[in-house]
Order: C-alpha cells, then structure tokens, then sequence
C-alpha cells in the first residue's frame, strides 16, 4: 500500500525543533526527522524512549567476563592444573585481569553488534532517506499523510513558519521515503 | 582565556561556519587530492618503514641474537619501544572516551586523528612481542584453543598472558570505537562524492546510515556506552603493561604505585604526540580554525597535570626506596641516578618534569613553536623513561658478578624507526583517505548562531 | 535550557542554624560524656581511646581534603555544575584549624600509637635505626603541622575569596582562584600523600607501598562525595536550597560517588594484587595481619561493601537520579569509608581481634559534633550557594544529556 508523505527541509537547528514540536502538538504523524548530526532534545519532542541497548551491554558484560572467569579456573585447577611460580590454584588476583579484559570486548563488539540489528544497518545497504543531504547540511521532516483531514496547504503554511524549503509531496511504497 | 570573564564561553571553533562550510572545509582534505607535500612525506615515511621491514626479516631469519640483549639483560628495546607506543596510543581513547564522559567538547576537534593514532600505535607496538617470541609463526600459541597437546592451556597467572588479551582487546575496541564514530561522516562523504567510485566504496563502508533521529538517539547511546567500556579498558591496559613489571621482585620494577604511574604516564605520552602532529596538520592542512589555540592550550594544560603526576610519582619511588630500609631498593635508586645510566636519567627528569614547566606560562602555551619544541621533548623523554626503568633495574641486580651493561644493535635502532615509518605512514594514508575531524560532532559544537538558544523562559 | 528563579529560596541556614548547633552540640556533649564513662567505668585505658580518636580524626580529615579536593578541581577544570554545591564544600575545606586542634592528642601521646617513637624498641631494631632521620617524633610533629598548615592556608583562601565575590561580585575573583588551584593542587597533593605514610603507614614501620598516599586520597573523595549529597538534600528538604539544587546535580554527585569508589577498588586492588603476586615478607606482613584471625570477615565485608555493592546499586542511571536511592547508598559510603579507616590502623594496634567497642562510636560523636559545631558557625551568616559566581546561572541550567 502507498503512502503520502510530505518532506520538508529546513537549514537550521532552532526550525528543525520547532517544527517538529509544532507538527507534534498538531498531531501529526511525523515519520521521523534526518539530521547531519544529533540534535539534542529532538528525540523527546518526538517521544521517543530511551534505548535499552545499555541492558544488551551489561547482560553480555556479565555472560562474558563470567565465562572467562570459570574458563581460567577450569583450565588451571582442573583440566590440566600446573604449579607455575608455587602460585595457588585459586589464584583469583591473577584471574582478574584478564577476565575483565574479556569482559570488555564482549560487551563493546556485543553492543555495537545490538546496534546494527537494532537500526538495520549493515555494510552496503542503501541509506534509507527522503533526502541525502540531510547527511549534509540539512535537516528534513518527513510527516504522512495519514487522513483525509490532512490539509496540505495548511502544513506546508505551518511549516513555512519555520522557514521550511523544498518542501515536496510524494507517493511512496510502504516503508520507503523517497 | 583569561581576559574574556570567566562566565563566558568561548566558540570551540572559529570564523562562524555553516553546516556545509564544515563538510567542505573538512572533506576538502580527502575531495582534493594529494598535495607534493603529503607525497614526500608518504615517500620518505614510506621508505623508513622499508628499513624497518627489512631489519626485521633479518633478525627473524637470524635469531633473536641479532640483538643486544645478554643474559642479565633480557628485556630491553623491545619492550621500551612496546611501552612506548602502547602509552602513545593511550591520549587517543582518552580524549574519545574520557574527555567525552567529562562533557569536555573541545575534543570534537581531535578526537578522530587521536583516535587513528592511538591505532596506528597499537599497531607498532603489537609488532614487538611478537618478533621477540623468536618464532613467531607461533604467535598463535598466546591464544588459549583446545589442542592435541592434551590440551596444554596457557598460564593465566602470567602478566604476559595478560598483556596479549589486554592489547588484543584495546586493539578492537579502539577500533570499533573509531570506526562507529566514524559512520556518519562517511554518509556525507559518499553523499558529497563527485567520483563513483569514491560514492560507492565511502556508501558501502557507511552501512547505508541516513541520519534519522531514531538511528542518531541509539547511536548516542552505543557511543555512550562504548565511551563507558573505553574507559576503564585504557587504564586496564597500562595498568597490566605496567605489572609485566611490578610483579616481578626485581628492585626498581616492584613497586605498587606502578600502575597509576604507567597510565598517567602513557597519557603524559599521548597526548604529546598528539601535539606533535595535530601542530603540523593544523599547519599543513589549514585546520587553523578547528584546532585552535584554545585547543592547544587545553591539551598544554593536560600535559602539566599529568607530567606533575608523573613527577610526583618519581619523587614518591625516590622517598619510599630511601624509606623502605631495603638495600636492593636503594641500591637501584641510586644506580639511576648515579650509574652508568646515569645520562639517561637526568635526560628523563629534564625532559619530562622540568620541560612541561613552561607550560606553565600562557604566552609559551599559545606560542605554537614552544609549544611543538616541548611535545617532541616529552616524546624524547617518555621514551628514555621506558629505558631507564627496564634497563637499569635489570642490568645491575641482585648479584655483583651477573652484572652487564646494554647496548642496542643496529638492527634494534633499524626496527624502532621501522615503526616510525609504519606509523606515520598509517598516518598519512589515514589523513587522505578518511575525514580527519569527526564532522557530524564539530557540527554539533558550532556555538551560538547556529545552537539552538531558546529565548527568555 | 532551563533557567531557574532562585530568588524564592533563602539560600542561608537562618533559622536553621540554632537547630544545627543544638544536634552538634548534644552530639558532642553525649561524645564526650561516652568517652569519660568508657574511661572510667568501662575500664578503657588511654591507649584504646587514642586508637578510636585516631580512626575518627582521620575520617574527618579525609573529609575536609575530599572538599578540599572537588574545589580545587571545580577551579581548575572550570567546571560548570558545581557551582551551586561549592559553598558546602568550601565549609569543608575551611576547617583544617579545627582539624589541628583534633591532632593534639595525637601528637601528645605519639609514642603510644606508633612503635617507631618509643627510644627503647628503635634500638634494638635495625630497619627503624636507619629510618629514625625520618620517624623521629619532633620532625614527625612539624610535618604534621606543615600539611595542616598548607591545606588550612589553601582552604581558608578559597572560602574566604569565594565569600567575598558574594559581597563585591567581580568576576576576577574567579580567575584568580582559578590560577592559584593550580600550584595550590600540586601542595595538597603532596601532603596528602605525605601525611598518609605518616599518620598511617608508619604505624607498621616496617611496610612500605609507594601507592598508599593515592589508596588513601580515593577514600577521601569517595566519603566527601558520600557525604555531600546528604548534606544538599537535608538542606533542600528544609527548603533552604530547593530550587538551586535539582535532580540533575544529584546525578553528578552520583557519578562522582561512583567514579571515586571505582577508582578506590582500582587503586585498592592494584596494591593487593602486586604485594600477593610478589609475596615478599617485608610487604605481605600488612596484609596477612589484615587475613588472620577476626580481620579476614572485617577485610572481606570491606571489600564487597565499599566495592562489589556500590557498584552494583550505582550502576543503573536511575539510581544516580531517584534521590532517596542514591541517599542510600552515600550513607552506607560513609559507613564504609569509616570501616575503611578502622581496617588501615587497627589491625596493627590489635592483631588478630576485631576491637570494635561503643568507645569507637562516641569518639566519632565527639569528632561529629566538633566538625559540625564550626561547619555551621563558619556557614552562619554567608550565603549558601557562591551568589554571584558568574558560572551559577550555567550550573542553574545545567542538565545530564
């Protein structure tokens, strides 16, 4: 099924906000907003909520470094214990370091790896934007159309408010943008 | 500044940029071309790394005995140069981690070259270790994997063995840290492109990112987060540099304030060699107006406070070796200073606690030249830091009659500037072919003007 | 940005202040009347009160250098959120003279807690003949008297610079306390790490662990940050600070409070580890005495306590900023960071028995009392945030992004 949507580029930081929020207390759908860098506080005026990425980091933080850590008693204490330096089988000082180590690289490549699912993003695939630029010098507000109530004219006023350009209507397909 | 009031924040960057002015400014480096310039510095860095390489398959076809190492002096150059670099390696997670976890935004600016750099040395020093197993086609064994010798595990208990996660470890989250950074710049890249090749590969390595909010709020938080494993993981991997030492019961190594010591002491490093080459790039490459002097200044002032910190730490070794009431200790305290290392010594205290005192003064840290002069100073002096305490503990220990002295070989001098070569070769392809200023964050940092200021309320 | 009206708060402790000074009072009068009882009837001699007045006076004075510490730092790194907390911690930081008088007994009775000042054992002991240059009682004395010399110079400075831009408002006052931080750090540095192998170290005299001075320095911030934000949310509560102070400056706290106790396990460890790794006699000593008898449950509770379980609470983002949480946890710090204290010096002065005795609480009543006694007569009649710092408003607006 397709979708209309209405795209609008705006050059600056303070238009981008206060679109949005005026897009969002009209009620409108805003589909999403593309920016060349984060801008801070967008995202609740979107309302949207925190990520639970950190939850990825610290359950795999924990599978990892305890892993490890039953790893290096395993292999020293049991598999195939040897007296090096008259050391104690339970040596845990000496575990530490490298059980933390192990932690680390689980958690970081774990997270990042969380990421790319999350955001469905992954080597080669085509960026999905209403406008490249927006990876640029330009920020662009993508609102649908999603009723017969959805007044054109009267959006794209509103949007000019806050010195909105290129501002185009288009037909897409479902989950595209461009 | 002092002359502006204090309540005042200065622009992180100058001259009232736009958005696009940035990506042009920034990308023009990579969009251009190569200048005569960077290739006689490719060439020449090039051409060292060649020495290197060459001094290097000598010695493994050789033997280790290509070195000067005897048997009272079993670690010398090597591990020096595998300190160095793995502490010059250390500014840059620290001014893309810490600096970003204490808000300090003036590292906007830095923290993509630092970043490089702290690879690139992970890199050399990497190198090290390895060559010095003698057989490195064995480097593999370092790895804990079942096999058929009734699978023989490696010792945990062994700082060495802690030392290859540590670095391996630093080495991919360096890594991961610098390239997820670096995603969003390599969209504009490819969006800027003119050439298609240049558009596609810059497309490719951007994972199809388009900058829409929702990406950009959980790319915040997986920046985050990386800053937050970061952290911790560049002190652990001084840290346990610093215990390959201080385990052992060898006056002068054992001592339990090494690991504090090493890591300030890397970041002491660090961030002097990042003065050393940001200086030139900001020259070369016309970025006076991203790093600024207030930029210099800044990293002048980290090189006070951690330079104090690693005086400090002499002092304390110095006080407590008199204090303990242990001969050994003594003795190697007063080898250093007095042996025929001696020159070494002094060179270090020269280099490292009385050159950063200028520093002090603001009209030195704005003058660029100074503040260059006193950045390779440091990187001479940290160097020689290494040095001294790895030879001089080992050279004179416990036994009159075992004593030696060390002199490094040909080869060993052929490979350390190998290394150099390696790294700034890295540099420079680094600088031609990738943004070397993190583009989305200075946009972020523009300032007033482009910031969003709400009136009143 | 959020900006604030803070003319509504009183920003003084006014009416306040009796209240305080009637609770420091009764603790110091029921500390003091606790020691005498414990003296006579419980049969304490002056030995046992000089040990607990020991542990009290260090955990007041690591206090006051945590304050000391985080102004400093807020001058150097010209740092924006603080500024509404400074006040508080400038009080700290200004109450080293008091902290001179607390060392009296101390210095008096030297030879009764440090084996190195009795003649008679330095004799027949070789290692102490050659440190006696070092451990002699008079030099010990001046030493003691230079470090609380340099941190009272330091912290009444700073209070008394930060007080006067209340009055007169000149932005310059900033700059030049911003400028004298710098050496002014390097000094306290020093003495903190020179006091600690002093007033601690040198109760084994025969031990030595270069990194001591920085071991004790992370306990001190982790208790300054412990303490402050209780003392910010009493004072909110009683509608003192309320507007100044938000959620978000408890979030830094928090932070700051967990940064500190990492830091502390990192430093606490590092020794640890390398004096087990290297097992020489002459360093594991200090340890094993810590690992034998009744001391290995109190080494143990100290370690998961003022480690494994602030870590775990402090980690999730909402327990830095659900107040009554975070509040929780600072105390148990402070607890901790007693406990901390009482591990450093006890163990040596009573091997093998865990000595805890209510004579350790009333010395710490005394100490309470004394400290919060000058805290509120030095804070009485000042502002109780920097009124006119020209960073207030940004610290006003300041938010965890």
């Amino acid at each position: 099924m397709n979708r209309r949507l209405l795209v609008a580029a705006f050059e600056r930081e303070e238009d981008i906000l206060g679109a949005t929020r005026a897009c969002r207390d009209e009620g409108l759908k805003v589909i999403d907003v593309w920016t060349p860098y984060p801008v801070h506080g967008l995202d609740q005026i979107m309302g949207m909520a925190r990520s639970r990425l950190p939850l990825v980091t610290l359950i795999l933080a924990i599978i990892g470094g305890g892993l490890k850590i039953w790893f290096e008693y395993w292999t020293t204490e049991f598999s195939w214990p040897l007296n090096v330096g008259g050391k104690p089988w339970d040596s845990l000082p000496a575990f530490i370091p490298v059980t933390f180590e192990v932690m680390v690289l689980t958690a970081g490549i774990s997270t990042v790896v969380a990421f790319l699912i999350a955001t469905r993003l992954w080597p080669g695939k085509a960026p999905l934007t209403p406008d490249p630029r927006a990876t640029d010098d330009r920020f662009v507000l993508v609102v649908e159309e999603a009723d017969s109530t959805f007044d054109v004219a009267r959006v794209t006023r509103l949007l000019e408010g806050y010195n909105a350009f290129d501002i185009d209507e288009r037909v897409v397909g479902q989950g595209e943008v461009r | 500044m002092a002359e502006a009031p204090p309540a005042t924040r200065q622009p992180l960057i100058l001259g009232e940029k736009s958005l696009g002015q940035v990506s042009r400014d920034i990308l023009s480096l990579v969009e251009g071309g190569a200048t005569p310039l960077w290739w006689t510095a490719f060439l020449i860095s090039f051409t060292v790394l060649m020495i290197g390489a060459a001094a290097i398959t000598y010695q493994i076809a050789t033997g280790v005995g290509t070195w000067g190492l005897n048997k009272t002096v079993g670690w010398a150059f090597d591990i020096t140069n595998f300190v160095f670099w793995i502490g010059i390696g250390h500014a840059g997670t620290l001014i893309s981690a810490v600096l970003y976890l204490l808000r300090q935004r003036w590292r906007t600016s830095v923290n993509r070259s630092a970043e490089a750099m702290t690879l690139f040395a992970v890199l050399c020093a990497g190198l090290f270790p390895v060559i010095h197993l003698g057989r490195p086609w064995f480097a593999y064994w370092m790895a804990p994997y079942p096999n058929t010798r009734g699978s023989l595990w490696i010792n945990f208990r062994s700082p060495l063995v802690w030392d290859f996660f540590a670095i391996s470890t630093y080495l991919t989250i360096s890594f991961l840290f610098w390239y997820f950074g670096m995603i969003p710049d390599l969209a504009t890249l490819a969006t800027r492109a003119k050439s298609r090749l240049r558009r596609r590969l810059a497309g490719f390595l951007s994972f199809g990112w388009s900058g829409s909010t929702s990406t950009w709020l959980r790319y915040e938080t997986v920046y985050l987060l990386l800053a937050g494993l970061a952290t911790p993981l560049v002190v652990s991997v001084h840290t346990i540099v610093s215990w390959d030492f201080a385990t052992a019961l060898i006056p002068g190594w054992h001592s339990t304030i090494f690991p504090p010591y090493f890591v300030t002491g890397a970041i002491f490093s660090g961030f002097a060699m990042v003065l050393t080459l940001l200086l030139i790039a900001r020259k070369t490459m016309g970025l006076e107006d991203y790093i600024t002097v207030r930029h210099v200044d800044a990293m002048c002032k980290i090189l006070i406070a951690t330079g104090g910190i690693v005086g400090f730490s002499y002092l304390i070794e110095v006080f407590t070796a008199l204090y303990s009431g242990d001969p050994y200790e003594q003795f190697a305290v007063v080898n250093r200073a007095f042996g025929p290392y001696a020159w070494a010594y002094w060179l270090v205290i020269a280099c490292n606690v009385v050159a950063p005192q200028l520093l002090w003064f603001k009209k030195l840290r704005h003058n660029m030249l100074v503040v260059w002069i006193i950045s390779i100073f440091i990187n001479v002096g940290m160097w020689f830091e290494r040095f001294v305490i790895i030879v001089t503990s080992l050279h004179r220990d416990f036994v009159p009659s075992s004593w030696a002295m060390y002199r490094p070989t040909i080869i060993e001098i052929a490979t350390l500037a190998g290394t150099f070569g390696l790294f700034f070769t890295c540099f420079l392809l680094f600088a031609r072919f990738v943004p070397v200023i993190a583009i989305s964050e200075v946009k972020g940092v523009l300032g007033p003007g482009h910031r969003h200021e709400e009136a009143g309320s | 940005m959020r900006t604030t009206d803070i003319s509504i708060d009183r920003h003084e402790l006014g009416g306040l202040a009796p209240l305080l000074l009637k609770l420091a009072g009764a603790s110091l009068v029921a500390g003091v009347a606790g020691i005498a009882l414990m003296a006579t009837v419980g049969g304490r001699g002056l030995d046992r009160i000089l040990q607990s007045w020991l542990v009290g006076f260090t955990f007041f004075l690591n206090l006051s250098l945590g304050a000391l510490f985080f102004v400093l730092l807020h001058h150097l790194t010209r740092a924006g959120w603080s500024v509404v907390v400074r006040r508080l911690a400038e009080g700290m930081a200004a109450l080293f003279p008091l902290l001179a008088l607390l060392a009296v007994p101390i210095v008096l009775w030297l030879p009764r807690l440090y084996r190195w000042a009795e003649p008679g054992v330095v004799v027949h002991d070789p290692i102490l003949a050659g440190k006696a240059g070092w451990l002699d009682p008079t030099f010990f004395t001046i030493r003691l008297g230079v470090y609380l010399l340099i941190w009272s110079v330091l912290g009444l400075y700073l209070f008394s610079r930060s007080v006067r831009q209340d009055a007169t408002g000149d932005p310059r006052l900033t700059v030049t306390m911003e400028k004298r931080s710098a050496p002014g750090m390097v000094l306290f540095a020093l003495a903190v790490n020179f006091c600690a192998f002093d007033l601690l170290m040198s109760l084994d005299p025969h031990w030595f662990s270069t990194i001591f001075g920085v071991y004790l320095f992370a306990g001190s911030v982790v208790v300054f940050f412990a303490v402050l934000p209780h003392l910010t949310h009493w004072l909110q509560h009683h509608e003192e600070l309320l507007h100044t102070v938000t959620v978000e400056h408890f979030h830094d706290m928090g932070k700051m409070l967990f940064a500190f106790v990492v830091f502390w396990a990192y430093i606490a460890f590092s020794q640890y580890m390398l004096i087990w790794y290297a097992n020489l006699p002459e360093e594991t000593e200090w340890f094993l005495r810590r690992q034998s008898g009744q001391w290995v449950w109190f080494s143990l509770f100290l370690a998961i306590g003022h480690f494994v379980i602030p870590f775990i609470l402090l980690l999730p983002r909402s327990s830095k900023r659900k107040i009554h949480r975070l509040l929780l946890v600072s105390a148990w710090m402070v607890l901790l960071h007693w406990v901390d204290i009482y591990w450093i010096v006890m163990p040596e002065l009573s091997p093998g028995r865990v000595p805890l005795d209510p004579l350790d609480l009333f010395v710490m009543l005394t100490m309470a009392g004394a400290y919060g006694t000058a805290w509120v007569l030095l804070l009485r009649r000042r502002s109780l945030v920097p009124a006119r710092d020209p960073r207030l408003a940004e610290s006003l607006a300041f938010e965890n992004a």
